[in-house]
Formats: C-alpha cells, sequence, structure tokens
C-alpha cells in the first residue's frame, strides 16, 4: 500500500467512525420522542411490554381522549398558552422600551441602572422565590396567571439582548431622523422598532420557550389545579394518580412540548444561531 | 437663501478640543467645503451647523438667525451622511416623506412634493422599492432627495461620497456639483478629506487641522498660496517638497544651505536664517547633464502615473519628489534638478506660515 | 451662556424624561422583585414567621438551623433529620457527575461534527431538541423509560453482557444517577451546539499553519483547539454550575417533593422549598437560600479565578 493509499483508507475509516458516532448520539437524543410517539398511540399493556415493541397493536387514541376527557387538561394548555402569550408580549413590548433607553438615549444614572439590573442574573432564583411569593401574595394575586406574569414580563436577558441590538444599529440612522423631527419617543415608535424585528422575534421565541416550559414559577406561584400550566399539571397528574396507566402521561407530554418542539423544528437554524450569540436559554 | 457665519465656535468633548475658536463665513450659495484629515474638527462643525452638536462656546448664524438655541428641525438645513442612513424599512417614498410627515405636512401635499423631487433627481420609477434593492448611486440620489424635500437654505454634507466606488465618484462629483451650485443655487458646506473632491468642486475651502482653522481661500488660493506648510502638503499630491535649511547671503546671491546641497534663490527673498524652503513636484526643471545652479540627484525610485511619472531623489534622510519629463526613461539613476524660481515658498522654521511665495 | 429654555437643554431635557419613562417598568419591576426581594430575603433570614401572624426575631437561630443540621449530617443521622445535608451532598454528587460528563460530551461531539460531514443540521437540530423541551415533561417520559421493564435497562441488557434489569426510580442507589442522566441528556445537546459554534468561529489559517508546522488532526486539537475555546468552556462549566446546583424539576418529577427512597434524590433546591410551603419556615428557608447562594457564587468565582472569566 502507497502511503497515499494508507492516507485515504485512514481518513475513510475515520468518516466512518465519525458518522457511526454522530448517529448513535443522534439516537440518543431523539430516541425517547419517538418512543414516545409511537407509545401515545399503544395500549399500556404493550407499551409496558418487555422487550420494547414498536408498532401499535392495536392502534388507539385512548390516550389521547383519555387526556382530554379529564377536563383540567385543555384549561391546562389555555392557561400556559395564557401565560406564554402574557410573557411574551410583556417581554416584547417592556424590554425593547427598556433596551432602546439604555442603547440610545442618555440620562441621569443609565449605566448604573443598567448595571444594576445585569447583576441581577447572578442572583439564583431560589433567594428571591419565597419573598417573591410573599409580595405576590399580598397582592393578591397567588394563584393568578396574571400575578405569575408579572415576575417574567421584564426578564433581564431580554433587555440586555435588546440593548445589545440596538447598539449595533447605525448612528447616522438615529441622527437622520433627529434632524428629520423625530424626537426620542417618535424615533423609537418610526425607526428602531421597525428595525428592531429580528431581535423582537429571538425574545419573543426565547421567552415563549422559557415560558411554556416554566415550571418551579407556575408551581408555586398557582394553587388550585384549574390554574395550572402543563408542566405543573402534568406531574400533578402523575403525583396524584390520575390514570392507572402511564400512556396518558406519555400523550399528555408529548401535547405539552409540541408547540416548542414544532416552534424549534420551523426555526431550528435561526434559533441554533441565536441561541449560541446570546449564551443559552437561561 | 442664506448665509452661514461661525463666529468663535469652541466644541470641547470632555478635555478634548475638537474645534478651536472657529471663525468662517460661509457666502449665500456658496459652495463651501471643510477639508481637512479624519479627527480635524471639519465634521463636528458641520454637525454643530446642523445641530446634532452643541457648541462649547460661540455662534452660530445662519441666515439672519442665531440658531445656537433652535432646533435641528427648524434651522432651515438639511445634511446628507456618508452611510446616508435611509431607513432601511421604508421605502424610497417613505423615506423622502418621512420629513414632512415627522412635520405633520398634508398627506396630499407630502405626495406631490416627493414626486417633484424625485422627478427632479431622475428616482420616481424606484420610489417603490426598500434601499437595499438600490445601486450605491441610486441610494446617494435618494438621500439627497430627502433633504432636499425640505427644501432647506443651507446643505450640508458630510463625505458623501467615500462610500462609491471610483468611477461613479468622479461623476457624482460633478453631478452634485452642478445640482447644488448651478441649478438650485444653495449654500452649500460639505466635508471630505479628499482633496481632489475639494479642489473640484468647491467656491472656497476651508483646511481645517486639529480643530483649528488653517487657511480659506478658493482652489487657487490655497493651491498657489497655502498659508503655512500644512495647507502646502495637504493639498496637491504627490505633496509639495518641504526641506529646512538655512538661507545665506553670499556675494549679493540668496543662497538656501539645505546641508547636503544648497540652492540659489531669487533675490528678492528678504530673510536670513532658518528657514523651509518648499517646492511642489511639478514646478521643477530638469537637466540631463550637469548645468549652473542645478542639484544633482540619484534616483531612487521612479512612480509612473501614466503620462506623468516622479522620481525619488535621496540625501541622506532626505527625500524628495520631482516630476520628470516624459520622454525620461525608467533607466536613469542622476538627474539635475532645480525649482521653478517663482513657484517656490518659503515657510517660516519656528511657525510653520509662510513668509515668501 | 444658554438659557434654560435652550433647545440643546429642551431636547435633553426630553431625553431625560423619555429615557426615564421607557426603562421605568423594566426597572420598577426588577427593582421590586430582584433587589427588594433580596434584602426582603436577608431580613426574613433573621426572623420566624408563618406568614399569617407576628414576624418574631430570633437572630441567627435560623442559620443555626441549617448548621445543626449540617453537623447532624455529617455525624451520620438519618435523611429526616438532616434534610439540608442530604440534599447539599446530593446535589454535590450530582453536580460532580453533571458538569464534567456534560462539557466532555459536548466537546467530544462538537469535535466530531466539526468536519466536512454531509448532515450537520440534522444532527445540530437532533441535538438540541431535548433542550427545547420541558425538564418536567422530559422527567415524566424518562421515568416510563426508566422503568423495570422500560427501554433504558432493555438498551443496556443488549449493550453491557449480563447486565440485571435495575428499579432507577425506585432504587436508593440509582435514583440521583438517573436524575444525572436525564440531565446529561437534556443539556448536552445544546452546550454542543455551542462548542460547534465555537469551534467553526476559529479561523481556518490557524490550522493551515498548525499543519505546516506538522500538527496532526489529535495534536491540532488538542494544542489549538482547546485552548481555543476556554472561554466558550469556562461558559459551558459555569452555567453547568449554576443549572445543576440549582436543580429542582427534575428530583420534583422523578423523586418526588420528598426526595424519593432514603431521600436519595432530595436536593437543596427541593429542601428550601418544603421548609417554605411545606414546613411554613419561610425564614428557615431564606437562610438556606443564602447558603445556595453562598456555594453557587463561591464555586463560579473560583473556577473562573482558575480558569479565566465565562464568555459572554
Amino acid at each position: 500500500m502507497t502511503p497515499k493509499e494508507k492516507e485515504r483508507l485512514i481518513r475513510r475509516i475515520w468518516i466512518v467512525i465519525t458518522y457511526v458516532v454522530l448517529l448513535t448520539f443522534a439516537l440518543v437524543y431523539l430516541m425517547p420522542f419517538i418512543r414516545s410517539l409511537v407509545a401515545s398511540f399503544m395500549t399500556w399493556a404493550q407499551a409496558s411490554r418487555y422487550p420494547p415493541e414498536w408498532i401499535p397493536n392495536p392502534f388507539t387514541l385512548e390516550n389521547y381522549q383519555k387526556l382530554f376527557r379529564l377536563e383540567l387538561f385543555p384549561r391546562w394548555i389555555r392557561n400556559t398558552a395564557l401565560y406564554a402569550g402574557l410573557i411574551v408580549a410583556g417581554n416584547v413590548m417592556f424590554t425593547s422600551m427598556a433596551g432602546y433607553a439604555f442603547a440610545r438615549l442618555k440620562f441621569p444614572g443609565r449605566d448604573v441602572i443598567f448595571s444594576a439590573l445585569l447583576s441581577l442574573l447572578m442572583i439564583p432564583m431560589f433567594v428571591t422565590l419565597v419573598p417573591n411569593y410573599i409580595i405576590i401574595y399580598k397582592l393578591g394575586l397567588i394563584d393568578n396567571i396574571f400575578g405569575l406574569a408579572l415576575l417574567g414580563i421584564t426578564n433581564v436577558s431580554s433587555i440586555f439582548l435588546m440593548r445589545q441590538y440596538f447598539m449595533s444599529l447605525s448612528n447616522e440612522i438615529f441622527e437622520a431622523a433627529r434632524l428629520d423631527g423625530c424626537g426620542p419617543i417618535k424615533a423609537f415608535f418610526y425607526i428602531a422598532l421597525p428595525l428592531a424585528k429580528p431581535a423582537l422575534g429571538a425574545v419573543a421565541v426565547y421567552q415563549f420557550l422559557g415560558s411554556w416550559n416554566a415550571f418551579i414559577g407556575p408551581l408555586i406561584f398557582l394553587r388550585s389545579p384549574e390554574n395550572f400550566t402543563l408542566p405543573v399539571g402534568l406531574s400533578f397528574a402523575f403525583q396524584r394518580a390520575m390514570w392507572t396507566e402511564y400512556t396518558p402521561i406519555i400523550a399528555g407530554s408529548l401535547v405539552a412540548s409540541a408547540p416548542t418542539i414544532i416552534l424549534f423544528l420551523v426555526l431550528n437554524k435561526y434559533l441554533i444561531r441565536g441561541i449560541v450569540v446570546t449564551g443559552g436559554k437561561g | 437663501m442664506a448665509r452661514v457665519l461661525l463666529k468663535n465656535v469652541t466644541k470641547k468633548f470632555g478635555n478634548v478640543i475638537a474645534v478651536n475658536k472657529l471663525n468662517l463665513e460661509i457666502k449665500d450659495g456658496e459652495f463651501m467645503v471643510l477639508l481637512g484629515p479624519s479627527g480635524c474638527g471639519k465634521s463636528t462643525t458641520l454637525r454643530m451647523i446642523a445641530g446634532l452638536e452643541t457648541p462649547t462656546e460661540g455662534e452660530i448664524w445662519i441666515g439672519e438667525q442665531l440658531v445656537n438655541e433652535i432646533d435641528p428641525t427648524k434651522r432651515n438645513t438639511a445634511m446628507v451622511f456618508q452611510s446616508y442612513a435611509l431607513y432601511p424599512h421604508m421605502t424610497v417614498f417613505g423615506n423622502i416623506e418621512f420629513p414632512l410627515k415627522m412635520a405633520r405636512v398634508p398627506k396630499q401635499e407630502r405626495i406631490k412634493k416627493v414626486k417633484e423631487v424625485a422627478e427632479f433627481l431622475g428616482i420616481s420609477e424606484l420610489l417603490n422599492r426598500k434601499p437595499s434593492e438600490l445601486s450605491g448611486g441610486q441610494q446617494q440620489r435618494v438621500a439627497l432627495a430627502r433633504a432636499l424635500v425640505r427644501e432647506p437654505e443651507v446643505f450640508l454634507l458630510d463625505e458623501p461620497l467615500s462610500n462609491l466606488d471610483a468611477k461613479i465618484r468622479t461623476q457624482m462629483r460633478f453631478e452634485l456639483k452642478k445640482l447644488l451650485s448651478y441649478e438650485l443655487k444653495i449654500t452649500t458646506i460639505y466635508v471630505t478629506h479628499d482633496q481632489v473632491e475639494a479642489m473640484t468642486m468647491a467656491d472656497r475651502i476651508a483646511v481645517m487641522n486639529r480643530g483649528v482653522l488653517q487657511q480659506v481661500g478658493t482652489p487657487d488660493e490655497i493651491f498657489y498660496k497655502p498659508s503655512n506648510t500644512f495647507v502646502a502638503t495637504f493639498v496637491g499630491s504627490p505633496p509639495m517638497n518641504l526641506i529646512e535649511g538655512e538661507i545665506l547671503k553670499k556675494d549679493n546671491k540668496v543662497i538656501f544651505d539645505a546641508g547636503e546641497f544648497s540652492l540659489e534663490l531669487p533675490e528678492d527673498v528678504g530673510i536670513e536664517g532658518k528657514a523651509v524652503l518648499g517646492f511642489r513636484p511639478q514646478h521643477v526643471q530638469i537637466a540631463k547633464e550637469e548645468k549652473a545652479g542645478f542639484v544633482r540627484g540619484k534616483i531612487l525610485g521612479i512612480e509612473k502615473l501614466g503620462v506623468e511619472s516622479y522620481g525619488h531623489v535621496t540625501y541622506g534622510n532626505l527625500e524628495i519628489v520631482i516630476q520628470l519629463p516624459e520622454e525620461v526613461g525608467s533607466n536613469i539613476t542622476e538627474v539635475y534638478w532645480k525649482p521653478k524660481e517663482d513657484r517656490i515658498y518659503i515657510f517660516d522654521s519656528k511657525t510653520k506660515k509662510l513668509v515668501y511665495g | 451662556m444658554f438659557s434654560s429654555f435652550s433647545f440643546y437643554e429642551k431636547a435633553r431635557n426630553k431625553e431625560i424624561v423619555a429615557g426615564l419613562s421607557l426603562i421605568s417598568i423594566a426597572v420598577i419591576l426588577n427593582i421590586v422583585f430582584g433587589y427588594f426581594a433580596m434584602m426582603f430575603a436577608l431580613y426574613l433570614s433573621f426572623f420566624k414567621w408563618d406568614y399569617i401572624g407576628e414576624m418574631q426575631f430570633v437572630g441567627l437561630k435560623n442559620f443555626e438551623i441549617v448548621i445543626r443540621d449540617l453537623i447532624r449530617g455529617l455525624h451520620g443521622a438519618p435523611y429526616l433529620l438532616s434534610p439540608f445535608y442530604t440534599g447539599l451532598k446530593n446535589i454535590l454528587i450530582y453536580t460532580a457527575i453533571v458538569v464534567p460528563v456534560q462539557t466532555f460530551l459536548a466537546i467530544v461531539l462538537a469535535a466530531f461534527a466539526n468536519q466536512k460531514i454531509k448532515g450537520q443540521q440534522f444532527f445540530k437540530v437532533s441535538y438540541f431538541l431535548p433542550a427545547t423541551t420541558s425538564s418536567v415533561i422530559v422527567a415524566l417520559i424518562f421515568i416510563w423509560l426508566f422503568m423495570k421493564n422500560g427501554f433504558i435497562n432493555f438498551a443496556l441488557a443488549h449493550i453491557i453482557p449480563g447486565f440485571q434489569p435495575i428499579d432507577w426510580i425506585n432504587s436508593r442507589e440509582y435514583l440521583l444517577l438517573a436524575i444525572a442522566i436525564v440531565a446529561i441528556w437534556g443539556t448536552s445537546g445544546h452546550f454542543m451546539v455551542s462548542f460547534l459554534a465555537a469551534m467553526q468561529a476559529i479561523p481556518k489559517e490557524i490550522y493551515e499553519a498548525a499543519m505546516l508546522d506538522g500538527a496532526g488532526p489529535i495534536r491540532r486539537f488538542f494544542f489549538i483547539t482547546i485552548p481555543m475555546l476556554r472561554p466558550m468552556i469556562v461558559y459551558v462549566v459555569v452555567m453547568g454550575l449554576i443549572g445543576a446546583l440549582q436543580m429542582f424539576d427534575l428530583a420534583w418529577v422523578m423523586a418526588g417533593a420528598n426526595g424519593g427512597p432514603g431521600g436519595a434524590g432530595y436536593t437543596v433546591a427541593l429542601d428550601i422549598y418544603n421548609e417554605a410551603f411545606t414546613r411554613i419556615r419561610p425564614g428557615v428557608a431564606a437562610a438556606k437560600s443564602w447558603f445556595l447562594f453562598a456555594i453557587i457564587f463561591t464555586t463560579t468565582y473560583l473556577f473562573q479565578k482558575k480558569y479565566g472569566r465565562a464568555m459572554r
């Protein structure tokens, strides 16, 4: 074998190893979803069989029907949607305003206030959890989606992201607007906001993912089952053993994660890039 | 119409003095170019006139009005930015309409005015496009339209051609000049660092350096009567040769002693002692053989720029650039040269101001 | 030299008013739910209270309770007598497993994916998918997969010869490991994508120069990729530490609020929750949350001090 052939062979073996490793892990990451999807159409008897079976037989929609027969489940979907909607709307509105002001307006204390907000990112939520529970309680907003949303509509990461975006816009555009007769507020509505669509989209998507999946906040601030969100509701259903079988839980899990999964699959290119840039989902 | 008057205008950013006691009058209808290297204060001056910056001291007058305390939108000025600063999310129509909309001009009138301006600048068929769909030259015209639609009395342009490629730039230079000076006859203040732009477009040029006005004058005055060594070297290409030395009087002759060589100066040079001699590379006589009054020089290299070619002649650390006659080949190694007597300049060795020439 | 009505003053005042009003809502909410809550937490940690009656000043008693708990735990007291100790011990073990494994796995997978291969986006998407799913949902699915006759035992039996099925969720020995596996599954892919982006940002010229200097692929990985990735590694570890030390969701679902068999899945976060909402001792909960804060702060601080600041 000539050195060249040897090199080519090594290269080929390496590519094979690469694909084997990557595909194996793709399988590891995807398998729970695939298994759940298949099992959600099985009877519990079949889904719990050992060794595992792959073709639903009989094919049944019973798990999904059971899920929706529980009156709470549609309520949980609605609550989660309401909560996510409030969080997304609040963040889009308030953090774009704040981000714009921090990035483009001059006012006393601006940088101090901004760093004060940023340092809040270092504080673990467990420190402020109990006091916030008491505050919300005193406001009479416990067990109320609106009270819960109040805690998350001005996320500091969103403010940071919006500020960075507005800082990246060209100065000259804002100066031109100034000369064309835009004051700071008009410039926000006519220039900054229309130009910030990508950043607003990113904030909306991250906040949607975060609020749709949120657990500890809803767990603590929502008390009665009819006000639960999906993650809290499903863990409640599981712990109270609402169904004797496990398959409705699996079906419920799939229903609950469908919006985020679909959103991710649709926006994957954009999202992966964005999350890498902003550094994580937290 | 309006003249612009700057009285003792100073701008400080913290401890940095960006513009220092600037006095300048731009006459009604004049095309004034503010020329200087980056950081010389020319853009800051323009931005103060526009109202984007407030002068630390001094007065700015536009027409008969002191505008220091007048809002930028009410100064009857319009500005074109280096990047054009078109609003990317609006159509061309929306961009041109925007200042009118902000001024609450009624819709019908806005449409009429935008169409007029677009017609005038020949961009009518672009009105529905977005800025990103336009070429650099078209964007430039839209930026002009947006400025014109406000019917300003003073037009401010900040390096408006530097984002265009060389070919369009030359073309736009003449178009801009034609439009602003001959068709609109509008007072224009134009900031650039490009001396060719300044020379070709300006009625008068104001040369600035480090926040200080160096000289104001017509392009000819700036070129032929530079008031100091900065102006002398900043305008003209290749820059004027400056040689430090001493002027001596010997046997009724005026001699400039540069150490490595000496030159005979015209008799009417009445200065003695240390001085800086200046002459442009183009204003040199050349001889191939030794000749009285000519200086022998070794040619280090020749730059051929088509018709013109420039030879670099060195004396120790001193390098002098001289234009060589067209017929001179690239293989000559020696030349005899002498600055044309009526085209030499002498600058004070300390103040660097012109004292002769 | 300007009158107070100059345009500049007016414009500046307008800007100040606009700026302050635009930030007002965000700042007020964050001050209330961030800074005020933090001071309240500090205040609370010196009081005994049941949310309803009078607040009773107890000095450092709440902290003493935590320290006594720790001491009891160190002397081998059972889980119910030393819940904080148990939670702390578990969470440290859990962190020691999860953070290194997920970081290592993420780098290795990123290195494999960072080649001229087809389907890179497919791998990114499938690795990233767990991160977009709620941890509660993930935990619920994994409970089923971890059942004694579940898929994971089945898969392991095929990979490891002689493997005996484990009842992961109901086992004192394996519950924490099961939770750690779910956590690693849930986050490593997400970090892998971060590493991949960081690797792709390394200029090609550096690799080409190293290649000309005679460095093979393995040496290029260790002498160029790893050092160039350092800020990202620090970032991933710090994020991992912050997440792991506060772990709550997975334990809540997989182990239950009481931490499962023998408290095997009990965590500090669960303990804070229980103090505040089950045992109704908000003061003790606040004291424990300060301990948690101190632990997170010191570990991330020490790590960053040793290995450089995390990239942001």
